[in-house]
């Protein structure tokens, strides 16, 4: 150092970069929790600040820094207090603040070259007058581990986010997916966890499957919106009493079923030898697909061997007038209202599987005949399925559930199917028909983002309404 | 403007005088430091102490030193203020009679007041322009005192009975108020070895002249003091109020009334003085904590309630000097 002049100076300039980063500091630190509260406070409203907003958000605290920073290099505080606080910390006994009193106020010179020699044996170090202050290491640590926090907090806020996704979970048995929407093809068996997810994505949209880790990325209104196209064809073609689409496993189940029971009638006629116990028993599970009353005559013809009777009945189920037999049978259900939760939770109690109902071709989407990659309402069957002859009376408002097991499939909704003729479609007997007062308490244990449930809602209420 | 060889001589001379001083009075260098401050500081010094201190013999032996005129004024209940001021008298020489003035023991460079506080209060006030102004004005006629001029006034603390306690304006006008404490053992056992001795007390050769300590006067007047300290003390003035924020919990509770800003001006000035003593060429905090007692002690005035507890001022200030910090 040269003067007193240059000694200021640069202790001024020092102490504004020191004040610069001191304001940056708070700015940084202040933008961070600002970041990490918005981050938090949108998580758990249900609304994960998108992707832009982090950057966003960083590009602001730095701006707000960086003119901190300026702020505070130009805001200088008074000569006279700066240099008695370097006075104090370097031991100078005010030197240096005398010194600038008598540069401004003038003094005797030979008081201001003795001070300033002993300014300058005293303490040649200038940069320990204004050392970083540990507040400030305290600061940026603060500064790093809250925007570290903040910037980490999309990541965090991803997993609720997918946990609340409906068919996203990974336990299957607590999926729901409406199994109407898995209408092309969702009725196969599935084994892999989160297989819902994929059947929702391939049945429900025009758009091609997508993977479970890209399909975690999206919302469940966003799934939902892509499944509405279908969901409406659905509709209609319920409505218009063309059957369930069904899928190319299902109808070679029915062929098959057909198959079985045309060549036992043609048995039956030809040799009269009577049918073997699992004939008689697949006879019957047709029958009871049909008509309970159907299958009470299977079962009193069996006992009596009345071969003519079992034939009669074959033929019947043969037959297509054979699909008007269930609303015929089970018009006593028409009273039901609809949106009533009484009668559903009736319908609830009366949808278990009836014993021996049939396992193969049984799903709603399994009739036989229909062309899986054909429009519903394009493709009506000449050989209708028996479950599709419930559509009339079906509970109008109870588009059943079918909660997923594991190694099966994983949930779907059956819609239409005649709550008596509930079918097991994972064989397994897992099946259980919902009432909208069931979903709805499962909508609320299941956490769902806000607006999800209002969504699914939604939903139920629209089948239901379009139900005929 | 001061030279390196003004203040050399300057330094070297109340460093003779302090000197001086110590041979004499033994264990109280801080009464003596303190004597020179006011005598630097162009101020008044009120000392206080029981009997038998030497707070006479500090006195006698700055004048002394100094070779100064000095005057003792022993205060009593019936001093009237002409006996210490001067009075007209009328003088007849060759059959013309004519007013002259006679002047009283104020007129001296060195003023020792003795047990001020026994005098009653208007032969007290008459000291109070003598004091700050430096002049006397008997009917009409204003005379002005030879500089250095300086008030030394001794008062005893203990026997308070027939006396006239100072008035708070004329507390104010002493730049410091120095408590002469008993000395320690080995400075007594020195005391009674030069007082039964010698025939005498020797009393030292003049070490400084008149012009010495205006010149040194001069010299400590332009010593700098940071315009922060000059903040800092009149944070630490302001503290003795009980109206102020700054003023601790123990001002707000015992004191009446704080310092006045000539508390604050004593503090300055007789820290550079201290400064000027201590060899430097500026003020600094020591300087001003070394002085800070003295000069407030006798400006702070206590409530009943600091009365009635006993609250010392010197305790209350040492307070203050804790709670308000330099920065």
């Amino acid at each position: 150092m040269h003067s007193f002049r240059e000694v200021v100076d640069a202790l001024e300039r020092r102490d504004g970069r020191l004040r610069g980063m001191v304001y940056g500091g708070w700015a940084l630190a202040a933008a961070a929790c600002l970041a990490f509260v918005l981050a938090f406070t949108f998580t758990f409203l249900g609304y994960p600040l998108p992707a832009w907003a982090m950057p966003l958000l960083a590009a602001a605290g730095l701006l707000a820094a960086t003119v901190a920073f300026l702020v505070g290099t130009r805001a200088r505080r008074p000569r006279s207090r700066l240099l008695l606080e370097v006075d104090v910390r370097l031991g100078l006994d005010a030197r240096l603040s005398s010194l600038l009193e008598m540069e401004e106020r003038g003094g005797p010179k030979l008081f201001f070259e003795r001070l300033f020699r002993d300014v300058v044996r005293i303490a040649p170090d200038w940069k320990r007058a204004l050392p970083i202050p540990r507040r400030l290491s305290f600061l940026a640590v603060a500064t790093l581990i809250g925007t570290a926090l903040a910037l980490a907090l999309p990541l965090l806020s991803l997993h609720p986010a997918r946990s609340r996704d409906v068919g996203l979970r990974p336990s299957p048995s607590a999926a729901i997916a409406p199994a109407a929407l898995a209408s092309g093809g969702a009725s196969e068996a599935r084994d892999a966890d989160g297989a819902a997810a994929s059947d929702l994505m391939a049945a429900g949209s025009p758009a091609p499957a997508t993977s479970a880790p890209s399909m975690s990325q999206r919302t469940l209104s966003e799934i939902l919106s892509e499944l509405r196209p279908a969901l409406a064809s659905s509709s209609a073609a319920w409505a218009s009493g063309s059957g369930e689409a069904t899928g190319p496993g299902s109808e070679d189940a029915g062929a098959a079923l057909r198959q079985e029971l045309e060549t036992l009638r043609d048995r039956l006629a030809a040799s009269g030898q009577p049918p073997s116990a699992k004939e008689i028993q697949t006879l019957r599970d047709a029958a009871a697909a049909t008509s309970p009353d159907l299958a009470k005559t299977v079962d009193e013809a069996a006992a009596s061997s009345d071969l003519d009777a079992l034939r009669r009945t074959i033929s019947q189920l043969l037959s297509p007038s054979a699909s008007q037999v269930a609303p015929t049978t089970d018009s006593t259900r028409s009273d039901v209202r609809p949106n009533d939760d009484s009668e559903l939770t009736d319908a609830t109690a009366d949808s278990s599987p009836p014993p021996g109902a049939p396992t193969e071709g049984a799903s709603p989407g399994a009739s036989a005949g229909t062309k899986g990659d054909e429009s519903p309402s394009a493709a009506m069957p000449d050989e209708t399925p028996v479950f599709e002859s419930g559509v009339g009376d079906v509970a109008p408002v109870a588009a059943p559930l079918v909660l997923g097991e594991s190694g099966g499939l994983s949930s779907y909704i059956t819609r239409g199917v005649p709550v008596e003729q509930a079918p097991d479609v994972t064989g397994q007997g897992a099946t259980w028909m919902l009432s909208p007062g069931q979903v709805q308490s499962l909508l609320s244990a299941r956490d769902l983002p806000a607006g999800a449930a209002e969504i699914i809602r939604d939903y139920f209420q629209r089948i239901t309404e379009e139900t005929p | 403007m001061t030279t390196e060889g003004s203040l050399t001589r300057a330094f070297d001379a109340f460093s003779r005088l302090e000197r001086a001083l110590g041979e004499v009075i033994v264990g109280q260098k801080d009464v003596t430091r303190r004597t020179l401050i006011a005598l630097l500081a162009r101020g008044n010094v009120l000392l206080e102490g029981v009997p038998g201190l030497g707070k006479t013999l500090l006195v006698r032996t700055l004048s002394r030193a100094l070779d100064l005129p000095f005057s003792r004024i022993q205060f009593t209940p019936d001093l009237m203020p002409t006996d210490i001021i001067g009075t007209n008298i009328i003088r007849e020489t060759g059959g013309d009679r004519r007013f002259e003035f006679s002047r009283g023991p104020l007129f001296a460079n060195i003023v020792l007041a003795d047990e001020v506080n026994r005098a009653t209060p208007k032969t007290q006030s008459a000291l109070l322009e003598a004091m700050e102004e430096r002049t006397i004005t008997v009917a009409g006629t204003t005379h002005a005192l030879a500089e250095p001029f300086i008030v030394l006034a001794t008062q005893n603390p203990i026997e308070m009975e027939g006396t006239y306690p100072l008035p708070e304006a004329q507390l104010d006008r002493f730049m410091l108020k120095i408590s002469v404490e008993y000395p320690s053992l080995s400075d007594l056992v020195r005391i009674t070895t030069l007082n039964t001795e010698a025939a005498d007390i020797v009393f030292p050769a003049p070490v400084a002249t008149a012009q010495d300590i205006l010149d040194a006067r001069s010299v400590v007047r332009e010593l700098p003091i940071a315009e922060g300290l000059r903040e800092y003390v009149a944070r630490l003035v302001l503290a003795t109020h009980p109206g102020s924020a700054q003023a601790p919990a123990m001002v707000r509770d015992f004191v009446q009334y704080g310092a006045s800003p000539r508390g604050a001006i004593a503090i300055i000035v007789a820290a550079k003085a201290h400064a000027f003593l201590s060899g430097e060429v500026h003020v600094r905090p020591s300087d001003i904590e070394a002085v800070f007692l003295p000069a407030l002690n006798h400006r702070i005035i206590l409530n009943f309630k600091g009365e009635a507890e006993g609250a010392s001022t010197t305790t209350i200030l040492r307070d203050v000097w804790q709670k308000v910090p330099v920065l």
